[in-house]
């Protein structure tokens, strides 16, 4: 996309053939010309002229084309020179008539193309999208006004809506969650629940466990004789049976059987 | 089974007399030994709390009422066995004559020795009396009343 309308004069293009060597291609294809007897004259052609403006003030940079027909080492003709002025002239089209669509905010598939559009268009973002997948392009054919159709796609969320549940619990939900559901009190150790019953259950067990030196229901006989002993401690060992404590917890002499 | 696990449970010596809780918090109970702490006072030390472990209704006089309105949840207190249950009071008891030779405390002493014997005879009365029947006589029974209806269809 190089348009170039200055004249230069043939020494400056002398001077750079002799500065780069680069150039020094198109010296050689300028003497295959020059045997081939169509022109050894430096030409002063609008591609060659801009070729060797440009080189003139990069003189140590070779050339490099970027976006535009390389120059070929065939004779500068101006039919191949004009093609980038082609493009030149098109980049000036009318003002297109087409009525601006209404801006849809919400809607992304219809991008109408206010600026001169070439033939060959990339639909550039300007915003950042870390999604580029949805690249569109026009098939050359299509005129350079027409308003461009983009297939309806999806709109690429750079940032799925956050719902609540995304968020995550504060400790206070989580303990009313805990509150909502109870832990069953079966599901927990006994040893949690019923220590101080255990304890009392253990130190029973080995206080029951131990070899009593005396008969408790012989030294109550005794000691209550005047006092209707025998009835109460006949009646003891028969609360004892009842209510009384397994016989293979209770050690030697507790309440022996009759 | 159950009610047996919680007649196991100690009984309340917070109101005990002091003979007895140092007699009780001895490591050799199983050994003999006579309380040196015994005083005069021993006998109505005993006397009260021996009611405060009855129920509401006999805690209030003495000697006692001998209607028995039995409430499991009130004789809870008293319903104890084993070493640490009943027979702490029983042992309390006995060291009266030796602590007071005074005829109001002997007196006392028959009162308590014939309430307690009443106390526990109406227990075991009334544990008797409302024992439920086990699940596995009533299945045996039900089993050997078909088993043998079965017998006599084979033998017709």
């Amino acid at each position: 996309m190089v348009s170039s309308t200055s004249v230069a004069s043939g020494h400056e293009v002398q001077e750079r053939q002799e500065v780069t060597p680069s150039n020094q291609e198109r010296t050689n294809s300028k003497s295959i010309d020059s045997q081939q007897g169509t022109s050894t004259e430096p030409v002063d052609s609008p591609a060659s002229v801009a070729s060797s403006q440009f080189n003139s003030n990069i003189p140590a940079i070779p050339f490099v084309s970027r976006g535009c027909v390389p120059p070929s080492p065939s004779p500068p003709t101006p039919t191949t020179v004009q093609a980038p002025t082609a493009v030149v002239h098109i980049q000036a089209p009318t003002i297109p008539e087409v009525p601006a669509p209404i801006p849809d905010p919400d809607s992304t598939s219809i991008i109408s193309s206010p600026s001169p559009t070439p033939a060959a268009v990339s639909i550039p973002d300007p915003t950042p999208n870390p999604d580029p997948a949805p690249v569109f392009e026009v098939p050359a054919s299509a005129p350079a006004n027409s308003v461009l159709v983009v297939p309806s796609v999806p709109a690429p969320q750079l940032s799925p809506t956050p719902s609540l549940d995304s968020y995550p619990k504060p400790l206070s939900k989580v303990a009313s969650v805990v509150e909502q559901n109870p832990v069953d009190s079966s599901q927990l150790p006994a040893s949690r629940m019923t220590r101080s019953k255990q304890k009392d259950t253990l130190e029973n067990e080995e206080e029951d466990k131990k070899v009593w030196t005396y008969d408790p229901a012989e030294y109550l006989k005794d000691v209550l004789a005047n006092h209707n002993g025998v009835v109460l401690v006949k009646a003891f060992k028969e609360y004892e049976k009842v209510f009384g404590v397994p016989s293979s917890r209770v050690s030697f002499n507790w309440l022996p059987n009759d | 089974m159950t009610n047996i696990h919680i007649q196991q449970v100690k009984i309340n010596v917070d109101g005990a007399p002091a003979a007895l809780k140092q007699w009780a918090s001895k490591r050799g109970r199983d050994v003999w030994a006579e309380p040196n702490k015994l005083t005069s006072g021993h006998s109505q030390e005993t006397l009260q709390w021996y009611l405060s472990l009855q129920p509401d209704s006999r805690s209030k006089t003495w000697p006692p009422t001998y209607d028995h309105d039995y409430d499991p949840s009130k004789w809870d207190n008293l319903r104890k066995s084993g070493p640490n249950g009943l027979y702490l009071v029983l042992m309390s008891l006995s060291w009266i004559p030796s602590s007071s030779g005074a005829p109001d405390d002997l007196e006392n002493l028959n009162l308590m020795v014939n309430d307690v014997i009443w106390v526990m005879n109406s227990l075991v009365k009334h544990f008797q009396e409302n024992r439920p029947l086990t699940s596995g006589s009533s299945r045996k029974r039900k089993s050997d009343a078909a088993s043998g209806a079965a017998k006599r269809i084979k033998s017709a």
